[in-house]
């Protein structure tokens, strides 16, 4: 069913042809349609020629057939004529010399005369009138033939005409007769017998010829009276048969069957004189037309041949066609797909077919296809280039190494890749990638604009060599430098130096001010840095805040490099203005050269870092050259570290088997007295930590902490500090001692740990403390690192009943008003402002401003440090609430403030105070 | 001398003449002899049936008539001697020197 918007589309256009009738007039041109349809003419020409010639040759056939049996019949009725005529003689000849001599001497007078006739071929006789045979030649028994019609026709009547008998067979001798009789009067003109000839009736028919008449040709003697007389066909002879001559015409047109043996044959009749007698002549239609028939089937063979030869030339020819017709498809199909497939593509593609020179080489290339991409390429037009040399089209590229690579190519086959970068406009500068394969006599060249590409590799490349921040060379690319130069060092006989560089300070820039201003200090000062080296020195970044400086070819001496350094150290000290403000860092440089201080970069790199640590600790923003004995310090850092795992093992032993003190190698604690400022009395203690080495002795905390801190050993030690003054308080209380408060410093990563609040929980339930006698220090840069995550934990520890106090307040960058969101009780101000408020005008203002900001936020004050009679005179005087320090008490074992209490319990320590 | 086929020839009407072109008038013995019998059994491969179908064709047509008939051996031998021309054919016992053989059938 066609659908109605089908069918009005249809009207529109009028009559649809079927489908293979309009594929069958759209190829009229196709050889394997046409072809067989022009076939059908010769073949047609074939045929009729065929049959007509068959045609023709049939009626020659027949006229042929008609003349013989004509000429035939001719002959047979004259040779008849002549020996009926012969006989009839013979037979008068008898009568007359019977008439003359009588019955008995009549045959041997004529034998004598020679008028017998043959008696190899005839029999004569003579009868008496009663029908004995008188006599005979040859000689012959008597016979009496009176009751034979042959006898008594010429008996009863005398019409002087010869009688034929009907053929007989003989009872004597078994072989047929004819008779012809005549009749012999006597004198008186009456009957007296009869003369006869006997004759064989195959003497009649033996002019049958095969030569002529064939195997089927007739010859017939026949009666008037319908009777055959003798008849042969073929071979055969016979009589008797009834053949009724009237009903044949004397010429026969058609072949006739009507004859006997019902075989067709051109019969003809003739009515013999004087007997009544016909003689009759057939040919038969299969013998006479065997010829023809054999034409006919010659013809229709040829013809057949000649069918099938054309109709297989024409199938031969149309296979091929078709075939032909059907790769022509197939090929234009390919061409299709090519062209849709190659100019949806982003490459471009260029067929070249080969030109080759008179020695056989390629000398140079047509364009036989591209596509757009192509055109885009070249900036040339597909149809301006198509069929061009290569050499007027693309000159550049006849002689930079790529036509050779084409050639060889398309010679030798293979396939072949390359980028290069283009040189001619419009793609002058992109870097192209091309791959050639080999096509039959050229080649195919895909060419894919690869720019892209390499600018994200380059720039992947400089990113894993590069530093994102600062552009400066990474680590990894700092290390290939190194052992470039270390290799060149190495060959020629020169000397390096390498330098580390880390920022003193810049943590508490990205502490305080966040991490972009840290950001932006580490870009400044890079660029200082920079600037201050030459073009072959290599500045790059380790990480965070460390830098590297490489010095290649340098003179071998420290001095030479001094100035350089000096200049890096100046400018990274001058004030960097960050986020509004001028921040200030430093450098400690730590500084190694090749070859004196280590021959491999590995041993390099760890020499230079010892140096920086040496600087570090040498009150930073300087530089130190490395000394071997840099490396000691760096074995005792391994050592240290090592006995305070065994140090913090032995304590925790000691805690699990009850004791406080492990025997002389582990941890153990001091307190130092906090005293009210106004009243004297002391009413808490900040715990403070000492270790014990078995060799070294006593080690003191800031050459421990920071490592413990380093190592992660401070999670362990901080958590046994608070069990440990937990319990200490406890058993103050216990001995009626009063309620003391203890403090206890937590360090950044014991206040990052996630149970630090269960911990803390866990060592008041433990020790029995109610949560108002424990006080947690904690410092300003310690908040600062996660605001918010440090506001929670505070949150928490106060929700607890814990006190919180802000430790060295007013060395960080303590943002104010984060400051007022923190819960927490008491305000520090640290021992490097206490140490100088006797003289130094900024330090008192420094004191008087914390004074007072915590005064207004509500949070009470206290001094560490304090030494002398004049410091705590001006902190009293200026309304400071607390103080700890020496001129109280250093900081002393647990006994010692029991001591202190006992005496406090008087009111002379309150006059001292006082 | 005659070959077999020559006197053959002579006796069936094929050739009016000997081979040296002599005229050749053939004479047979009595119809329904043996020797006659023999003679065109050995000659001519013929039986008396043939023969007497050959003759009645030669007849018929008109090409020749059947040579004469001589009573007996003697007479043949006695027209072939007295006409030069004439052949005919005897018993190898009737041979004398009135005639000449020319074919001597074994």
């Amino acid at each position: 069913m066609m659908k109605r918007a089908d069918k009005e589309r249809a009207g529109t256009r009028g009559m649809r042809l079927p489908r293979w009738l309009r594929h069958l007039l759209e190829s009229p041109l196709e050889t394997h349609f046409a072809l067989p349809l022009f076939a059908l003419l010769p073949l047609a020409a074939i045929w009729i020629a065929t049959f007509h010639f068959i045609d023709v040759e049939r009626r020659a056939a027949v006229n042929g057939a008609r003349d013989a049996t004509h000429e035939l019949v001719e002959t047979y009725e004259a040779q008849m004529a002549r020996n009926l005529n012969a006989i009839d003689q013979t037979l008068k000849v008898i009568k007359y010399a019977v008439e003359a001599d009588g019955p008995t001497g009549a045959l041997p007078a004529l034998r004598r005369q020679g008028l017998l006739p043959p008696g190899l071929v005839f029999v004569v006789s003579v009868t008496d009138r009663a029908g004995h045979v008188v006599a005979s030649n040859p000689a012959a028994p008597a016979q009496d033939v009176g009751r034979q019609r042959y006898f008594t026709v010429h008996r009863d009547a005398d019409d002087g005409l010869p009688y034929v008998s009907k053929t007989l067979g003989e009872a004597a001798d078994g072989e047929p007769h004819l008779r012809f009789t005549r009749r012999i009067n006597d004198g008186a003109g009456h009957f007296a017998g009869i003369a006869m000839v006997e004759v064989d009736p195959a003497y009649f028919t033996s002019s049958y010829e095969r030569s002529r008449e064939g195997e089927h040709g007739l010859l017939a003697l026949v009666g008037n009276d319908g009777m055959v007389r003798a008849l042969r066909i073929g071979d055969q002879d016979s009589w008797g048969q009834r053949i009724d001559v009237d009903d044949l015409d004397e010429d026969a047109v058609a072949p006739d069957v009507k004859l006997p043996d019902g075989v067709p044959r051109y019969v003809s009749v003739r009515r013999l004189h004087g007997f009544p007698l016909s003689a009759l002549a057939g040919l038969a239609d299969s013998e006479q037309m065997a010829e023809f028939e054999q034409h006919r089937h010659t013809y229709l063979a040829a013809a057949l041949g000649a069918s099938l030869l054309l109709v297989a030339i024409v199938g031969m020819v149309s296979a091929w066609s078709w075939q032909l017709a059907k790769a022509r498809r197939r090929e234009r199909r390919a061409q299709e797909t090519y062209a849709a497939a190659s100019e949806a593509s982003l490459d471009a593609i260029f067929v070249l077919r080969c030109v080759h020179g008179a020695d056989g080489r390629v000398t140079d290339f047509t364009v036989e296809e591209t596509n757009r991409p192509g055109e885009q390429l070249t900036g040339h037009l597909k149809d301006a280039m198509r069929g061009h040399p290569l050499s007027l089209l693309m000159p550049s590229y006849m002689d930079n190494g790529i036509f050779e690579e084409l050639a060889r190519v398309a010679v030798h086959g293979g396939v072949a890749e390359g980028e290069w970068q283009a040189v001619t406009p419009p793609a002058t500068g992109r870097w192209l990638q091309r791959q050639v394969v080999q096509v039959e006599n050229g080649v195919v060249a895909t060419v894919r604009d690869i720019t892209e590409r390499r600018r994200s590799e380059e720039r992947i490349r400089h990113m894993a060599h590069h530093d994102e921040l600062t552009g400066l060379p990474n680590r990894t690319l700092i290390r290939e430098r190194l052992e470039q130069a270390v290799e060149s060092a190495r060959s020629q006989g020169g000397s390096l130096a390498l330098a580390f560089v880390d920022l003193d300070g810049f943590k508490l820039v990205n502490d305080g001010l966040g991490h972009n201003a840290g950001d932006e200090l580490l870009q400044v000062v890079a660029a200082r840095m920079q600037a201050c080296l030459g073009p072959r020195d290599t500045l790059g970044r380790l990480g965070g805040d460390e830098f590297v400086i490489l010095l290649p070819d340098v003179q071998d001496s420290p001095l030479a490099l001094t100035p350089v350094l000096e200049r890096v150290r100046q400018a990274v000290g001058a004030p960097v203005p960050v986020d509004g403000q001028a921040v200030q860092v430093g450098c400690s440089m730590g500084v190694v050269m090749y070859p004196r201080d280590g021959d491999d970069p590995k041993t390099l790199m760890m020499n230079a870092d010892a140096a920086m640590y040496r600087a570090k600790e040498l009150g930073k923003h300087n530089f130190q050259f490395y000394t071997r004995e840099m490396n000691a310090s760096i074995e005792e850092k391994l050592m240290l570290l090592d006995g305070l795992r065994n140090a913090l093992d032995a304590t925790l032993a000691a805690e699990a088997a009850g004791l406080e003190h492990p025997d002389g190698q582990g941890f153990h604690l001091l307190y130092q007295p906090k005293v009210d400022l106004r009243t004297g009395r002391m009413f808490g203690v900040e715990a403070l930590i000492r270790w014990t080495h078995p060799e070294h002795g006593l080690v003191r905390p800031d050459r421990f902490i920071g490592l413990a801190e380093e190592s992660g050993l401070i999670v362990g030690i901080g958590e046994w500090v608070i069990r440990s003054a937990c319990r200490q308080a406890r058993r103050w209380r216990q001995a009626g001692l009063g309620a003391l408060t203890v403090s206890v410093n937590v360090s950044a990563r014991q206040f990052e740990e996630k149970h630090l609040v269960e911990r803390i929980a866990g060592a008041l339930r433990d020790a029995g403390l109610p949560p108002g006698a424990l006080e947690l220090e904690v410092t300003e840069s310690l908040l600062m690192r996660d605001l918010n995550q440090a506001l929670e934990r505070m949150g928490e520890l106060k929700a607890m009943g814990v006190s919180l106090s802000i430790d060295d307040f007013g060395t960080g960058y303590s943002s104010l008003s984060a400051l007022k969101s923190f819960p927490i009780s008491t305000l520090k101000i640290d021992k490097s402002f206490v140490r100088d408020l006797g003289h130094s005008p900024d330090d008192q203002a420094i004191a008087l401003a914390v004074i007072s900001l915590a005064h207004r936020l509500h949070l009470r004050v206290i001094a560490e440090g304090v030494e002398t009679e004049e410091q705590r005179a001006f902190l009293r005087a200026h309304d400071c609430d607390e103080m700890q320090g020496y001129l109280f008490s250093p900081p002393v074992a647990a006994e010692r403030i029991a001591v202190l209490l006992r005496a406090q319990g008087r009111p002379s320590l309150d006059g001292m105070a006082a | 001398m005659l070959r077999a086929d020559q006197v053959a020839a002579i006796f069936l009407g094929q050739s009016a003449r000997f081979p040296d072109g002599q005229e050749a008038v053939p004479l047979d013995q009595r119809l329904g002899s043996p020797l006659r019998d023999e003679f065109y059994a050995r000659v001519a491969s013929k039986t008396p049936a043939l023969l007497k179908a050959w003759w009645s064709k030669m007849v018929f047509t008109g090409r020749g008539q059947p040579p004469a008939e001589a009573e007996d051996s003697a007479a043949v031998r006695r027209r072939v001697a007295g006409n030069p021309d004439t052949v005919g054919y005897i018993e190898r016992a009737a041979l004398d020197a009135s005639v000449r053989p020319v074919l001597v059938v074994q």
